[in-house]
């Protein structure tokens, strides 16, 4: 096979020659979103969804019409209604304790949650997303009130996760019987932590990760530049709407470490100092989910959540490959 | 020190460079660390200065880490080349290794995967 294949980003940074293959498999596996052009000879470019070998990656890297994205939706729905308790429904075990639950709860309904809907979200997937999370606040709920709610201790040290309306003590915030939904994504205090982690997803491209020890505690430095942002924003679970970021390692750290983190930002300088949890790792290169390890934030002050989304918004690009 | 190895580091991130410093540092490896931001630049002052060792991104301005890699079998033939990039889809390691690369490590990565890297790399 020739290598007769460079791509290049939008900040000029090249890389070539490269076999069709390893172009197709890194293409396939998300690590080129932010790749405009490329070129079969290193000089002459063009827009690489412009070569025929990579427009089928290209184009199954587009989401379904929306159209079919909701049809999709209530398939799943008229499938979960069919399902009688709430362990069946959320997917896990028939023994699994509240906070599990919640978890599940919490990564099954983000997705559909209004306020992970951009903006120009069109009506019918806009309503499809809303009956489907309708659907699973009410199981929740019921859920909630069926079952002394005690704080336990959930598996593998998972940090458990508040839900608005369903923390704490039972479904306190939510009457039973309320129609109102759940809001996973915006966590509330409990009395027993401030501010607790959340699940959170991950970038096509990651640098300047520094992890060292100290006093049995990791610490991490993350220089946050607009090729990781992605971190933020790309997985569906750990993001920062849920109060996360998520790093890709192929050995991630696990469940439950403490994290140290140290986000450090150029325009505007600025360093925030978090603790953080490990609250989602995936040490598997299966393909359904990308490996690495989620941090959920803890402590976040409402002025630092405000930096961060704009900070965010401002320089969420196409995020560049490293 | 005046024996100690010279590592040539050649990332565009002056982050990444920072943090392979750092990480060097701990190692406790004594070396003499160069800095290059770019393809072009990397290999310029490899064909200067002939270090043991470089640190070689791919993704970067100017020229890329594999050209870097093909030309360095003429300009620095006694150089060993770690590459240190996020791309490492099977393929292009496939590449990287075939095109001279003793070793790939993957970002972001561990610092206790650069200090054995390291060893390794000067030990061969």
């Amino acid at each position: 096979m020739t290598n007769n294949y460079w791509i290049s980003d939008t900040v000029g940074r090249v890389l070539g020659p490269l076999t069709l293959q390893a172009l197709r498999d890194l293409i396939g596996s998300g690590r080129l979103k932010a790749v405009t052009r490329a070129s079969r000879d290193g000089s002459t470019w063009i827009p690489i969804q412009d070569f025929e070998e990579v427009r089928d990656l290209i184009s199954a890297a587009k989401p379904p019409p929306e159209q079919q994205q909701a049809e999709r939706i209530r398939t799943q729905l008229r499938q979960l209604q069919a399902l009688k308790t709430p362990h069946e429904i959320f997917g896990v075990k028939p023994g699994a304790n509240l906070d599990e639950l919640r978890l599940a709860f919490f990564k099954l309904a983000r997705r559909y949650s209004p306020e992970h809907l951009l903006p120009d979200t069109g009506q019918e997937l806009r309503r499809a997303s809303q009956e489907m999370f309708d659907f699973l606040s009410q199981k929740m709920r019921e859920a909630e009130a069926a079952r002394p709610a005690v704080q336990g201790t959930p598996a593998r040290g998972v940090t458990p996760v508040p839900l608005k309306g369903a923390v704490g003590n039972g479904a306190r915030g939510v009457p039973p019987g309320s129609t109102a939904p759940f809001h996973p994504a915006a966590p509330v205090a409990t009395p027993v932590r401030k501010q607790v982690a959340a699940p959170t997803y991950s970038s096509d491209e990651f640098v300047g990760l520094q992890l060292r020890t100290h006093n049995d505690r990791v610490h991490a430095d993350i220089h946050v530049t607009d090729r990781n942002l992605g971190m933020f924003t790309e997985h569906r679970l750990i993001n920062l709407t849920s109060g996360g970021l998520f790093i890709p390692a192929r050995r991630p750290l696990r469940l439950g470490t403490k994290v140290n983190l140290t986000l450090h930002f150029e325009q505007p300088p600025r360093s925030i100092e978090l603790r953080s949890t490990v609250i989602w790792e995936h040490a598997l290169d299966d393909g359904k989910q990308p490996q690495g390890y989620g941090l959920g934030l803890a402590g976040l002050r409402q002025e630092e959540k405000t930096f961060l989304q704009e900070y965010v918004r401002a320089h969420l690009k196409p995020s560049a490959p490293g | 020190m005046a024996d100690a190895p010279t590592l040539l580091l050649v990332d565009d991130d002056n982050f990444v460079r920072r943090i392979l410093r750092d990480t060097l540092a701990e190692t406790g490896i004594e070396l003499r660390l160069l800095e290059a931001s770019d393809g072009e630049e990397g290999l310029a002052i490899a064909a200067r200065e002939q270090p043991a060792l470089m640190f070689l991104d791919l993704f970067m301005p100017r020229r890329s880490g594999l050209e870097v890699l093909a030309a360095m079998k003429k300009t620095s033939p006694g150089t060993r080349v770690l590459v240190i990039s996020s791309m490492d889809a099977e393929p292009v390691v496939e590449q990287a290794l075939a095109a001279g690369a003793v070793g790939f490590v993957g970002k972001p990565f561990h610092p206790l995967e650069i200090a054995s890297a390291v060893r390794q790399a000067l030990a061969q």
